[in-house]
C-alpha cells in the first residue's frame, strides 16, 4: 500500500508542478494578449480581430490549470478547514467523503468530456470540437477545449492519491 | 416535451425571432405536441445551445448564422451585403434555389437541423453617433464597431474602418468615442437602450438580419412521418408570421425618429456607390468549394 | 429521494470538502435522482462557457494587478498614507484599515483582493498592538467590500454587460455610495474604539505626513489612469485592467521595483485564485441549469409579481433576495441568474437602471461579508487563520451598519446618479 501511495503521491505533485507552471505561462499570454489590443487600438489605430479571443481561451487555460493547483495546495475556500487535519480512521472517513464529492462533480465531466449519447465516442464533447475552428484565430477549438478533461484527469489523480495516503496512513498507524 | 430556447426577449412587436419561435410554439401546441418557451440565455450561450442541440439535449434553439456556420459555413453567403436585391430572392434560393437543403446537407450529420432562416428585424443599415452618413464617401470619417473580421473586411472596402468591440462593451465604446457607430437592423437600438447616444440611422439596406431556428437532428429523426408534417406545417406558419413582422419597416423607423434619431434615406445613386463596394467580399466570404457558385445559381445569375 | 442531497451536502461539508466541489457534487446528484441525468451531458461545453466569457477577462487582470501591487510596495504606501492621516486618532489602526480600503478600492476591482491583500498585512499589525484577532478580521472584511462599489469594479461590469447599461456610468455612480459606506464604517470604529478603548497609533509610528503624500502619489496616480481612461473613452474596462496591470508594474519602481520572480508568484498565485473562484463558478452553473430546465428562477419572479408590492415594497423585496443570494451564492452566479429575471420587474416599477446596479452590487458586497457563504470572510478566515465563525460573529456590527448605509442608498438615489449626471454620461 505504501509504495503505491509513494508512487501516486509522486505522480500528484509532478503533474501539480507542470500545472503550476502552465497556469502561470497562460495568464502571462492572457496579459500580453490584453495589453497588445491596447497597445494597437492606439497606436495602430486597429486592434487585431484574435487578441480577445486568445486572451479569453489563455484565461480558460490558466484558470482551469490554476483550479488544480488550488485543489493540490488546497487553497480552495473550506468551511471547515480543520477536518482536512483528521488523522487515522476519522481522516479515512473524512477523505472517502471527500473522495465521493469531488467524483461526483468531475465524473460526469469526464465521462461525457469523451462520450456522447449512447456512450457513442464520436459524439463525446472533445470529437464534437474535432471539428469545429476558432472564430479569429486560425486553430482548431480543440486546443483549448482539450483544457477541460486534462485539468479534471489532474485533479482525478489528486483526489486519488490523497485517498490511498489515507488507507496508508491507518494502516501504518496499526 | 420541445423545448424552445428563445433569443430575445419575448417582444412580439419588434422581435423577428420571438415572432418566428412564439408562433412555431403556438402551432406545435395546438396539434399536439407539448412545447415551451425557455427564456433569452437560460439554457446557455450561443455555443452551448448549438452544443445540446447537437446532442439532442435541447430540441429546438434560435441561434445566431455564425454558430451555425461552425458547422457548416455555405449560411455565411446569406449575409453577404448587397448580394440578394431582396428579401423574396432569398427565400427563393432558400427554398426552390435548395440552398437550405444545401446547408442540411452539411449541419444534419452533425446533429444539427436548420429548420429556417430567421430575420431578427428589418434589413441591416449603419448607425452613427456623430457623422450623418448620407453619401458613400460619409463612411470614411468613421471608425465603426465591429463584430468580427468579416465586418473590418466590409469596411475597409467602403473605405471605413472598423474596431472590434464585443457587444457588451458597445454601449460605453459609443458614448466614449471608441467606436463612432455600427451595423444593425433598425430596432436594435431601442430594444437595447442606446437611443442616448446614437443619432442618426441610415437605411442603407445593407444585408438581410438574418439568425436561424435550429433543431435537434436526434429529435427530429425520433418523430413520426405525421409529427413531421405537423412541424413542417409550424416552421412554414412561422416563416410567414416572421417575414410579415420585417417587411414593413415603417413603424420601427418612426419610433427612431420619435427616439430622436435622424432617419437617412440614401439615393439609389448612393446605394449603387456601397453594392460596387462590396462586390469584392463575396469573393473573400469563408464557404464549402462551390458556396458562391451555388448561391449565384440559387438566385439566378 | 432528492431529499438526501442537502443531507450529503452538509456531510460534505464537514468532511473539509472544498465550497466548489460540494455545490459541484450535490448538483450532479440532483441531476441524477430527479430523473435528468441524461443533461449532465451539457457540463463539459457549460464548463468552457462559463469560464470564457469576455466580461470575466477583467477580473484575473484586475487580481493580477493587486497581487503586484502588494508585492511592488504599493499597497503598503497606501497603508502609510492612511497612518500619516489618521492614525492618531483612538481606535486609528481600524481607521487605517477602513481608509486603506478606501483608496485601495480606487485601484482594484474586487473586494476579495482587497480582503487578501489586508488580511496579510494590517492584521498582523493590529493585533500586535493588541487589538483582538477577530476584531481586526472582522474590519478588514466589511471595509473590504467598499473595492467593488468605488470603480474599478468588477461586480459593475457584469451588470453593465448584462442590462446593456453604460459601465462608464455604473463606475461615476459607485463614487458616492462608496465613500457613504466607507463614512459608516468609520463611525462603527470609532465607537468600539471608544467603548473598548482601542488604542491609538504612537506619535513615533506614524509616518510623517508630506513625505506620505509624495510617497504615495504614484500609487494615487493609478484610479486616475483607471477611472479616468475609462470615463474618457480611451480604453474599455477590460483593457483598463490590463493597463491597471502595466500601471502596477511601472508603479513599483517607485517603491519595490518587481523581481521576475516577484511576476512569476504573481501569474501563478493569479491563475491559483482565479481557478478557485472559476470552480465555483462552474458549479453553481450546473445548479443554474437544472434550474432554468425546471422553470425554478421564473417561479420566484413570478411569486414576487404576484404579490403585488409596489415599487417601494418590491425594491425592498429584491434588496432581501439579492442580500441573501449574496450569502449563499458566488457573486457572478448571483447576476447571472437573478439579474434578467427581477432588473425588468424593478425598471418597469420606476427604478433607474444606473441607481438600480449600484444597489444590487451594494447588496451582494453585504453578502459577501455575511455567514454562512461570504467570500470576504472565508478569504479573511484563510488568510489570517481567525476562526471562520467566530470571524462571522465579530462582523455582524458592522454588517448591521451596512444595511443602514444601503437603506439610505436605496431611498435617496441622488446619492449614485448625481455624479454621473453631473459629468454628463447619464441622462
Ligand atoms: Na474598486
Ligand atoms: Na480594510
Amino acid at each position: 500500500m505504501r509504495a503505491i501511495s509513494n508512487t501516486l503521491n509522486r505522480l500528484s505533485w509532478g503533474l501539480n508542478r507542470v500545472a503550476v507552471i502552465g497556469a502561470a505561462l497562460a495568464v502571462a499570454v492572457m496579459l500580453a494578449a490584453a495589453g497588445w489590443q491596447v497597445i494597437a487600438r492606439y497606436l495602430l489605430h486597429q486592434p487585431p480581430v484574435w487578441t480577445e479571443e486568445l486572451a479569453r481561451f489563455s484565461m480558460v487555460w490558466g484558470g482551469l490549470l490554476g483550479a488544480s493547483c488550488a485543489y493540490r495546495y488546497r487553497l480552495d475556500p473550506t468551511l471547515f478547514p480543520n477536518a482536512l487535519k483528521a488523522h487515522g480512521a476519522k481522516g479515512l472517513a473524512f477523505t472517502l467523503a471527500r473522495t465521493f464529492g469531488v467524483m461526483c462533480f468531475i465524473l460526469p465531466i469526464l465521462w461525457f468530456s469523451f462520450f456522447g449519447p449512447n456512450t457513442n465516442p464520436a459524439r463525446g464533447y472533445i470529437a464534437r470540437l474535432a471539428g469545429r475552428q476558432t472564430e479569429t484565430m486560425d486553430l482548431p477549438m480543440v486546443v483549448f477545449g482539450i483544457a477541460i478533461p486534462i485539468a479534471f484527469t489532474i485533479i482525478l489523480i489528486h483526489v486519488l492519491a490523497d485517498l490511498v495516503n489515507a488507507i496508508a496512513d491507518l494502516r501504518t498507524a496499526k | 416535451e420541445v423545448k424552445i430556447a428563445l433569443d430575445s426577449p419575448p417582444d412580439l412587436e419588434k422581435s423577428g425571432t420571438y415572432v418566428w419561435a412564439h408562433t412555431f410554439g403556438k402551432h406545435l401546441n395546438a396539434n399536439g405536441i407539448e412545447a415551451a418557451e425557455y427564456e433569452r440565455n437560460s439554457l446557455g450561450e450561443e455555443a452551448e445551445r448549438l452544443d445540446q442541440v447537437s446532442q439532442g439535449l435541447l430540441e429546438v434553439s434560435m441561434s445566431d448564422a455564425k454558430s451555425a456556420g461552425t458547422l457548416d459555413s455555405t449560411i455565411f453567403g446569406s449575409m453577404m451585403p448587397y448580394f440578394f436585391d431582396d428579401m423574396d430572392q432569398l427565400d427563393t434560393a432558400l427554398d426552390e434555389g435548395g440552398m437550405l437543403a444545401k446547408i442540411n446537407e452539411g449541419t444534419t450529420p452533425k446533429g444539427v437541423r436548420v429548420l429556417d432562416l430567421v430575420m431578427t428585424g428589418t434589413p441591416t443599415g449603419i448607425f452613427t453617433t456623430e457623422v450623418p452618413i448620407r453619401k458613400f464617401e460619409d463612411m470614411q470619417g468613421v471608425r465603426m464597431r465591429a463584430l468580427d473580421e468579416v465586418q473590418i473586411n466590409t469596411f475597409e472596402q467602403w473605405g471605413s474602418k472598423g474596431t472590434i468591440v464585443s457587444w457588451s462593451e458597445v454601449p460605453n465604446a459609443l458614448q466614449t468615442g471608441v467606436a463612432g457607430g455600427y451595423v444593425n437592423p433598425a430596432f436594435v437600438p431601442l430594444t437595447y437602450g442606446h437611443t442616448a447616444f446614437i443619432k442618426y440611422f441610415t437605411n442603407a439596406e445593407m444585408s438581410p438580419s438574418v439568425r436561424v431556428a435550429i433543431a435537434s437532428e436526434d429529435w427530429y429523426q425520433s418523430l413520426t412521418d405525421e409529427e413531421r408534417a405537423t412541424v413542417q406545417d409550424a416552421v412554414d406558419a412561422a416563416h410567414k408570421a416572421n417575414r410579415e413582422l420585417v417587411s414593413d419597416d415603417a413603424e420601427v423607423l418612426k419610433q427612431l425618429e420619435e427616439a430622436g434619431i435622424e432617419v437617412i434615406e440614401l439615393t439609389s445613386e448612393e446605394r449603387g456607390k456601397f453594392r460596387a463596394a462590396s462586390q469584392p467580399l463575396y469573393e473573400s466570404t469563408k464557404m464549402p468549394e462551390g458556396g458562391l457558385e451555388a448561391w449565384n445559381t440559387a438566385v439566378g445569375r | 429521494m432528492i431529499w438526501i442531497v442537502p443531507l450529503i451536502a452538509a456531510a460534505l461539508l464537514a468532511s473539509g470538502l472544498a465550497l466548489a466541489y460540494v455545490i459541484g457534487g450535490a448538483a450532479a446528484l440532483t441531476f441524477i435522482l430527479s430523473d435528468n441525468s441524461r443533461y449532465l451531458a451539457v457540463l463539459p461545453q457549460k464548463v468552457f462557457s462559463q469560464i470564457s466569457i469576455f466580461s470575466l477577462l477583467a477580473m484575473p487582470l484586475f487580481i493580477l494587478a493587486g497581487e503586484l501591487m502588494n508585492r511592488g510596495g504599493v499597497t503598503k504606501s497606501l497603508i502609510d498614507l492612511s497612518m500619516a492621516l489618521i492614525g492618531r486618532l483612538r481606535g486609528g489602526l481600524g481607521h487605517v484599515n477602513i481608509m486603506t480600503s478606501v483608496f485601495f478600492a480606487g485601484i482594484s476591482g474586487s473586494a476579495v483582493a482587497d480582503a487578501a491583500a489586508l488580511s496579510n498585512t494590517l492584521v498582523p499589525a493590529m493585533r500586535e498592538r493588541g487589538y483582538s484577532a477577530e476584531y481586526a478580521g472582522a474590519i478588514t472584511a466589511a471595509s473590504s467590500i467598499i473595492g467593488p462599489i468605488v470603480p474599478p469594479s468588477i461586480i459593475l461590469i457584469f451588470y453593465g454587460a448584462l442590462m446593456q447599461t453604460s459601465v462608464a456610468a455604473l463606475f461615476v455612480a459607485g463614487i458616492l455610495p462608496g465613500l457613504l459606506l466607507a463614512a459608516v464604517l468609520f463611525a462603527v470604529n470609532a465607537w468600539f474604539a471608544w467603548r473598548e478603548d482601542h488604542p491609538r497609533v504612537e506619535k513615533g509610528d506614524a509616518p510623517a505626513l508630506l513625505p506620505a503624500i509624495f510617497k504615495a502619489l504614484p500609487a494615487l496616480c493609478l484610479p486616475i489612469i483607471i477611472v479616468g481612461g475609462i470615463v474618457l473613452g480611451w480604453m474599455t474596462p477590460t483593457e483598463a485592467a490590463a493597463v491597471a496591470v502595466f500601471a502596477a508594474v511601472i508603479a513599483a519602481f517607485f517603491y519595490t521595483p518587481l523581481s521576475l520572480t516577484d511576476l512569476w508568484e504573481s501569474f501563478t498565485r493569479t491563475a491559483i485564485l482565479t481557478g478557485s473562484i472559476f470552480m465555483i463558478l462552474c458549479a453553481v452553473a450546473a445548479f443554474g441549469h437544472l434550474a432554468a430546465l425546471e422553470r425554478i428562477p421564473q417561479a420566484i419572479a413570478g411569486l414576487v409579481e404576484q404579490m403585488g408590492l409596489g415599487p417601494v415594497g418590491f425594491l425592498l423585496v429584491m434588496n432581501l433576495i439579492f442580500i441573501i443570494a449574496g450569502m449563499i451564492m458566488d457573486v457572478p452566479v448571483a447576476l447571472a441568474l437573478l439579474v434578467p429575471l427581477l432588473a425588468p420587474v424593478a425598471l418597469a416599477n420606476g427604478a433607474d437602471p444606473v441607481h438600480l446596479g449600484i444597489v444590487i452590487c451594494f447588496n451582494l458586497c453585504i453578502g459577501l461579508v455575511s455567514p454562512p457563504l461570504g467570500g470576504c470572510l472565508l478569504i479573511v478566515s484563510t488568510v489570517t487563520g481567525v476562526d471562520y465563525w467566530k470571524l462571522a460573529r465579530a462582523v455582524i456590527p458592522f454588517i448591521v451598519a451596512e444595511v443602514i448605509a444601503l437603506g439610505i442608498l436605496v431611498f435617496t438615489p441622488e446619492i449614485s446618479l448625481w455624479l454621473p449626471r453631473t459629468l454628463g454620461l447619464w441622462k
